[in-house]
């Protein structure tokens, strides 16, 4: 009796063996999409980047309620702080082995199922699920590379309870790059030009990420993170596989910039490959973006908490010169761009209108709501700009809010075209093709100043609400002015697209650019006072310390931690 | 064949024992004497009688041949003779050998606690009590501290029947352990016993590792026929809060904090100042002079839309002094009022009887709209059939509780809510509505009325069923077979509703309604054998006997959003216009277990006693379902020995010795198991500060995805790992080793005990932190992790012996214990304090480690002479290289057991009691020394983790340059050790509560007032009277003193009771 009696059977669960017919399995490639939506506030902020990518470079600054609001993202802003047990650097770290467990158990159940019958019951050839989880897995494997440099590459083949014995310097840092750029040549090959759900890769969407790649793996570090050498025949792929996708005409720049923030036009024709967001789809709170659940200003109708703020830095680099051409020696001097009145005052590039609330202009592209002082949360420490590009009005479908915090749900995009276009740009730069780079570069600068995008942030009466002013170039000049006119094109169109704090390590930039930005910063904002890029050291994140313990030292740190 | 017969009455008040037992020794002969106390028993020459009672010293008295009549009188009240239940049996104290303590109820029971453990705080050595003031909170109980890593809530049964512990279950549905026994009106408790150490709870084996207590309710006597009608009621008030800055304390440590800082007092957004710097002073900190305020000019509006004046400014609908704000700590205030009443009716023969109770307790909270209601009824009866050998009972409560209790809302517990809240801010704006945070300048935390305002409609509400029948069979003379069936039933349901408001940036735009209902349901089957045999000198006690628990959870929930109409009355399910969701669950365990007992003594003097238990759970796998717990123990009472037995000063004198093993099987009900789940999404967004799920390894993370992106509508889901196998899951395991001392002196005026113990637990039940990489389904149960436990106790008590109107006695008791984690898995020290070189392992769990300071930068020299440490300047706190490297860094940090460990090295207790005439009084206090606190110095001295909140007076003494003396580093926006765990932070916590005193008066007693009461008192009783904290040294403790007690923050505190009542017996 007492065997029975002691008998349990859990309930409301399966166990590995019940989820093995076709049907389970396509179930489980959902679980492994579902985790690219599982990021959260800070802590697990992998769908937008901001803390990593906006907050530890020139663009902006944590904001929030104060320096101890979310102390940790303070302490790798100043990076004076950084430090191996910096709590959110382990958590984004777990979260994001969470979605590639995932996608490994997915990838594990599909090759138990033969090519016939998963073609027969799916639908789909069991090659282009593959290669649409491993094109997800290289996602989450690139962003591990930026943030940490050395991750740890676990691969289907590897046994669970064996994950443990591998190192994160089984592969060095190129080896790494070229790891990652297999997992998209994968999806090159076997994934289908479209797809019917949206949020699956297509074949254009493997060759964009692995020109991503590519680009990255270009730049040769050395151990203590100095660029040494630039690849040209990674980017003469980078350059061709843009000219496929090209070549396919799936992809445009919108004629309105503001079109890529916005719910309305969401996955759209400049988007190449995005985090499905969503609302109402019962779940408590919707499958919202919740990386930006904290960057919501405290203007009427918002609610929290004023996080990622844009820098002053930032403001100003939108100035332009006569020719609206960026002052790109000058522009941090002289007149500073604060309010409607600095905006009106000098020659601007109307991009800032878009990604940068001001004090006077219109807010979110409606001209009856007019960004002022109560919209930032500690104006004494942060000032009073906040970011625009992630938010949406309160009077959006998509907007969500939930006591102080919010989250809305536009999907969040992670490559958009005008991005490919300045990898294509960067690339050929480096490779000395100026000539080429040009037309890019310019046509990212027309569409700025379209007048789609110019009618999108006139004032009540459709006047200007700033001196709108940019000029195309007649030449980029020799390599490294195009260079630099290169990254002054990214900093405009992408700034508070989290993208920035990479960039500058890329180039191998970041020390010079962000001593430099804090030197003349600190004197603006009080949170910056202790503020100092190390190189060798601060270009990543150390390896959580937790991981390290637990790992029993097989995992190496990064240089410059102990 | 001769008889003699007599009367058998109390030695004090000589009223007669009814049920007596008159046994002639070495036979099963005897009789127990009648409603008068009479007996009449047969007797043969040489005959040697014994006299007992429960509760009574027993005497043995050689009969004289040709007595015919004996009278006997029996001493009472003696504490070593009081019968002890230890267990599925029952036993003399005086023949104890493991670690038991008695709770004396007599001196609890006028305190208006609705828990009878909130009760015993203090009250007995070794058993810790932490309890918090909150209306229908329970009581936080710790036997000898800390025995694992994971839960340290003792066993309970009550009459028998154990209360499951369900806060373990992988639904995680939060049932509260604390409420533990708030169900339970302490007017029916008979008796509290804890059994404290392993050789005395390892007859509980596999649950017993954190002691066992062991309630009986009342039961009837014989002869015992009344009627007991108790009434109290109690008035409450908090203490008053730590004192927070008024309006314009906070602009002045606002402005004093953007001046430190270099940066424009004017930008922060509310107040404006007009100062200047004066070079005359000195450099200050920026080195540009000393800033001097000279005016703070308050704002007219605070808002855009100009509904929100400064509270008290001369223009507002609500008057009141602009410089002082709102006090929200008054605003959230409240006289509480307790009222219980309860009455029974007894009435008992010596063939059965029956006690029929009904209580009724109800409170309102001192924190506005919090309150707690009780009511339950009672039937405990017996009947004893076929000349007296069956005996056939039962015990039945049913209790409804209702409990309004704060949500841990937008703003905090009721502690922390007036911190984050600025007093700048009026309660309303100027038409009447709540008041919100309005903008920049300003936290996110929500205005603490409007919270409590809001809670006023949620409520927990449950049904207790709780009881067992049982039936003792005396088969043959002194074999006795014993069969008890119990249950425990409860059911939960939760409702809670959010309306829709705004308040400044502050909204919620969906009304919503929860309503979730948790039904947990337990039964107990145990059945026992006991014989008992005296061969000469020796007596023989023989227990067996086997148990079987099932237990089961249920749990649903259901959500709707969008009501049309926001009244209480129009929330419900049903009438949800939008989206509805819902979830629920169930899950359960069993145990199966064999035991047995074996007691022997000679000649009262040498005694030993052995238990073996065998344990069966559903919890663990098939390699590793059982377990086997045994313990031993032995005894020496010196005092009977014939060298002693003349000895006038020594009247009880006793060495005891005992080794005993228990278990923990504190695990999910599906540890063992590997699982996946579908999750869809989860119930709440994951929150930064760990509210839903912080760990990446997390169950509740979505599985649902808009792979279509069709943006709404029900999501493809699929399925996660959320737990990895462990087929070798076994129990954890307590060996312990007790000594203990008791003694007696002058026919036991003065008695006590003492008790040494050291405890190892092997095997603790854990879930380590899984290497990152592993991903989902990453939690694993596994055994690991050994603590180790030693401390001692101390219990002495003296009653006067003086017979006359006055009388007197005095209790103190000692408990002092310290853990040490002596081995854990590299897995888990992250989960402790550390860093690269140093580990929890040798340290107790909440040791202490971070850095140490030396004081605060006086100057620039000094900043300049330092290592490299981020921030340093003149007025913060300097950091002490402690690896003399140059740099202040992670590895600067220590464990520095001196600065305490969370644990005070001694807690204790005081309990007076005085009798004159017709008045009695008690008092009674606790206290600690050697304990270490970490109070909230942040939002007290430091300033708040965030802008725009309120903080402590304490700020407005911080450094500056012309208060170079304060321990208070500089007020600042931007240079605050936040994020370092600091030995500043840790403050002496010694203190001595003023718990209890209560006098009393009673009126009539036996026949007086006309024989219409049998007993009649009234009483005042007043509890939280006083604090005496300990402020000397360096390290003070900032706050008011009740704070000391509950100094982690987040209790609510223990107010101020005022309680009269009356006890009245018909």
């Amino acid at each position: 009796c007492s065997e029975e009696f002691l008998d349990f059977t859990p309930t409301g669960v399966v166990a590995s063996e019940d989820l093995v017919d076709v049907q389970s399995v396509e179930s489980m490639v959902v679980a492994a999409y579902a985790s690219l939506g599982n990021d959260g506030l800070l802590a697990n902020q992998f769908g937008d980047l901001w803390a990593w990518g906006t907050t530890r470079s020139d663009d902006g600054y944590k904001g929030g309620g104060g320096i101890g609001d979310q102390f940790p993202t303070h302490q790798t802003e100043v990076f004076t702080l950084n430090n191996p047990a910096n709590f959110n650097a382990n958590l984004n770290w777990k979260w994001i082995y969470s979605g590639i467990s995932r996608i490994n158990d997915a990838i594990r159940r599909i090759q138990l199922i033969d090519d016939a019958t998963y073609r027969a019951e799916a639908g789909v050839d069991k090659a282009q699920r593959l290669a649409e989880m491993r094109f997800i897995r290289g996602h989450y494997e690139f962003i591990l590379k930026v943030l940490y440099k050395y991750p740890v590459f676990v691969t289907e083949d590897v046994p669970k309870a064996e994950v443990i014995e591998i190192s994160n310097r089984e592969l060095s840092d190129q080896e790494g790059w070229a790891y990652i750029a297999a997992e998209f040549r994968d999806g090159v090959n076997n994934l289908p030009d479209t797809q019917s759900d949206e949020g699956r890769p297509t074949r254009n969407a493997a060759r964009a990420y692995l020109a991503k790649v590519l680009l990255y793996k270009a730049y040769v570090q050395n151990d203590q993170h100095q660029v040494t050498e630039i690849n040209t025949a990674e980017l003469q792929e980078v350059v061709s596989l843009i000219e496929a996708i090209e070549g396919t005409g799936e992809y445009a720049l919108f004629d309105d910039y503001a079109k890529n923030f916005l719910w309305e036009f969401e996955s759209g024709v400049e988007s190449v490959w995005a985090v499905m967001r969503s609302i109402n789809d019962g779940s408590n709170q919707g499958r919202g973006n919740f990386s930006t659940g904290l960057t919501s200003s405290l203007g009427p109708g918002y609610g929290c908490c004023s996080f990622n703020q844009p820098s002053q830095n930032l403001a100003n680099a939108y100035k332009t010169d006569e020719d609206g051409l960026p002052l790109f020696d000058s522009f941090n001097t002289g007149s500073q761009i604060k309010t409607i009145d600095d905006t009106k005052a000098n020659p601007l590039d109307p991009r800032i209108a878009h990604t940068i609330g001001i004090i006077g202009m219109p807010f979110k592209y409606d001209p009856t709501r007019i960004y002022d002082e109560s919209y930032a949360r500690v104006p004494g420490v942060y000032g009073f700009k906040l970011g625009m590009k992630d938010q949406e009005l309160p009077s959006s479908p998509a907007f969500r809010q939930y006591e102080a915090f919010f989250s809305i749900a536009r999907n969040t995009d992670q490559i958009r075209w005008a991005e490919v276009l300045l990898w294509k740009a960067e690339a050929l730069i480096e490779l000395n093709r100026m000539d080429e780079a040009l037309p890019i570069i310019n046509r990212i600068r027309q569409r700025a100043i379209s007048s789609e995008s110019l009618s999108r942030i006139a004032d009540v009466d459709g006047n200007p609400t700033g001196d709108w002013t940019v000029g195309e170039y007649s030449t980029l000049g020799d390599q490294e002015n195009a260079r630099r006119i290169l990254r002054m094109e990214r900093r405009l169109e992408l700034a508070f697209e989290s993208k920035r704090f990479f960039d500058l390590v890329r180039w191998g930039i970041a020390a010079e650019t962000l001593n430099a930005y804090f030197d003349e910063e600190r004197d603006r904002v009080a949170h910056l006072t202790d503020a100092r890029f190390t190189a060798g050291r601060d270009e990543y994140l150390a390896i959580p310390q937790e991981q390290i313990t637990i790992s029993k030292g097989l995992y190496v740190q990064n240089p410059g931690y102990n | 064949q001769e008889t003699v017969s007599g009367t058998v009455t109390d030695a004090e008040s000589g009223d007669p024992l009814i049920g007596a037992s008159v046994l002639i020794e070495g036979t099963t002969n005897g009789t127990v004497t009648d409603l008068d106390g009479n007996y009449t028993l047969s007797i043969v020459p040489e005959a040697v009688l014994v006299f007992s009672y429960t509760g009574y010293t027993t005497q043995t008295i050689p009969w004289t041949p040709g007595t015919s009549e004996l009278d006997v009188m029996l001493s009472s009240g003696v504490l070593f003779d009081e019968v002890v239940v230890t267990g599925y049996a029952s036993e003399r104290k005086r023949d104890l050998l493991g670690a038991v303590a008695v709770i004396d109820l007599e001196e609890i029971q006028d305190v208006a606690n609705p828990n009878v453990m909130q009760s015993i705080q203090g009250r007995t050595a070794g058993v810790f009590v932490d309890l918090s003031g909150d209306p229908g909170q329970g009581a936080r109980v710790q036997v000898r501290g800390t025995s694992t890593l994971n839960n340290n809530n003792p066993l309970y049964i009550v009459d028998g029947v154990p209360i499951e512990p369900f806060n373990t279950d992988a639904l995680g549905t939060g049932y509260a352990q604390s409420w533990g026994l708030s169900w339970l009106n302490p007017s029916d408790v008979e008796s509290v016993q804890v059994l404290k150490d392993a050789s005395s709870s390892s007859i509980y084996g596999s649950r017993a590792s954190n002691g066992v207590v062991i309630i009986t309710t009342r039961r009837p006597k014989a002869g015992d026929t009344k009627i007991n009608v108790n009434v109290r009621t109690s008035v409450e008030n908090w203490f008053r809060f730590d004192d927070l800055t008024n309006n314009r304390e906070r602009a002045i440590v606002e402005w004093q904090g953007a001046v430190n800082d270099g940066s424009d007092p004017n930008a922060t957004g509310v107040y404006t100042y007009e100062w200047h710097l004066d070079p005359t002073l000195g450099p200050g900190i920026q080195g540009t002079g000393v800033p001097v305020l000279d005016r703070v000019i308050y704002p007219e509006w605070l808002d855009e839309s100009d509904q929100l004046r400064p509270a008290g400014s001369p223009n507002s609908v609500y008057g009141g002094d602009i410089e002082e704000g709102v006090d929200y700590w008054d605003e959230i205030s409240q006289t509480g009022i307790i009222q219980n009443y309860d009455i029974s009716f007894t009435q008992g023969t010596e063939r059965g009887g029956v006690m029929f109770s009904a209580n009724f307790f109800d409170q309102k909270g001192v924190v506005i709209e919090t309150g707690y209601e009780r009511y339950g009824l009672r039937l405990n009866s017996f009947h004893k059939f076929l000349n007296d050998r069956v005996t056939i009972g039962e015990n039945l409560a049913v209790a409804r509780e209702s409990r309004e209790i704060l949500d841990n809302g937008f703003g905090g517990s009721a502690e922390q809510a007036p911190y984050r809240y600025k007093s700048i801010l009026p309660v309303r704006t100027e038409d009447g509505r709540f008041s919100g945070p309005p903008g920049g300048g300003f936290s996110d935390r929500d205005n603490p009325v409007a919270l409590a305002f809001d809670n006023q409609d949620d409520l927990i509400s449950n049904v207790k069923i709780f009881g067992n029948v049982y039936a003792n069979i005396e088969l043959l003379d002194g074999l006795f077979f014993n069969t008890n069936f119990g249950v425990d039933y409860d059911n939960i349901n939760t409702r809670n509703l959010f309306r829709t408001y705004s308040r400044g940036f502050l909204a919620n735009n969906i009304a919503e309604l929860t309503e979730s209902q948790n039904q947990y349901a337990s039964w107990v089957f145990n059945n026992t054998l006991s014989y008992q045999l005296e061969r000469g000198e020796s007596n023989f006690n023989f227990l067996a006997g086997t148990e079987a628990i099932e237990s089961t959870q249920r749990f649903s929930s259901a959500t709707g959003k969008d009501f049309a109409l926001e009244t209480n009355e129009y929330f419900q399910l049903g009438s949800a216009a939008g989206e509805r969701t819902n979830d629920g669950g169930e899950t359960g365990f069993s145990l199966f277990s064999i035991f047995g007992k074996f007691n022997y003594s000679y000649a009262s003097r040498y005694l030993a006693s052995f238990t073996l238990r065998r344990d069966g759970s559903s919890r663990f796998g098939a390699n590793n379902r059982y377990a086997i717990f045994p313990a031993a123990s032995l005894g020496w009472r010196i005092s009977e020995e014939p060298f002693l037995a003349n000895n006038n000063l020594i009247s009880n004198l006793k060495l005891r010795l005992a080794y005993g093993q228990t278990g923990n099987q504190f695990t999910a009900n599906d540890a063992t198991l590997g699982l996946y789940r579908a999750v869809y999404a989860p119930q709440n967004v994951i929150l930064p500060w760990g509210g839903g799920c912080a760990e990446a390894v997390c169950p509740d993370a979505a599985t649902a995805y808009d792979i279509g992106n069709q943006d709404s509508g029900i999501l493809p889901s699929g399925f996660l790992a959320i737990q990895t196998a462990n087929p070798d899951l076994k129990w954890e395991t307590s060996t312990e080793y007790n000594f203990g001392l008791d003694f007696g002196l002058s026919n036991d005026a003065l008695t006590g005990s003492f008790e040494v113990f050291q405890k190892q637990t092997e095997d603790i039940l854990i879930v380590p932190t899984a290497i990152g990489a592993f991903g989902d389904g990453a939690r694993r149960f596994v055994n690991a992790a050994d603590l180790k436990t030693t401390g001692w106790e101390l219990a002495i008590q003296y009653n006067s012996l003086v017979k006359s109107d006055f009388g007197y006695s005095i209790g103190t008791n000692f408990g002092s214990y310290k853990s040490t984690i002596t081995d854990l898995p590299e897995d888990l020290y992250t989960s402790y304090p550390g860093n690269q070189e140093q580990n929890i392992i040798g340290q107790a769990p909440n040791a202490f480690f971070g850095y140490r300071t030396d004081g605060i930068f006086q100057n620039e020299a000094e900043v300049e002479a330092h290592a490299e440490q981020t921030g340093k300047r003149v007025g913060a706190l300097r950091f002490v290289d402690l690896n003399n490297d140059g740099v202040i860094s992670v590895l600067d940090q220590e464990y520095d057991d001196s600065r305490g460990n969370g644990v005070a090295d001694v807690q204790f207790g005081v309990n007076v009691r005085l009798d004159y005439k017709n008045f009695d009084l008690t008092l009674f206090g606790w206290g600690a020394l050697g304990r270490t606190v970490a109070p909230d110095v942040f939002r007290m001295e430091l300033g708040s983790l965030n802008n725009g909140e309120n903080g402590g007076v304490a700020q407005l003494d911080a450094w500056s340059p012309t208060n170079t003396g304060s321990y208070i580093p500089a007020v600042s926006n931007s240079n605050q050790p936040f994020g370092f765990s600091l030995d500043y932070n840790l403050r002496n916590g010694n203190f001595f509560a003023f718990r209890q005193a209560t006098l009393g008066y009673t009126l009539a007693e036996g026949t007086g007032l006309g024989g219409v009461f049998s007993n009649l008192r009234v009483y005042l009783s007043g509890e939280n009277l006083a604090w005496i904290v300990d402020r000397k040294g360096p390290n003070q403790f900032p706050h008011v003193g009740w704070r000391v007690e509950n100094s982690l923050g987040g209790l609510y505190p223990k107010p101020l009771r005022v309680s009269l009542g009356i006890n009245a017996g018909f």
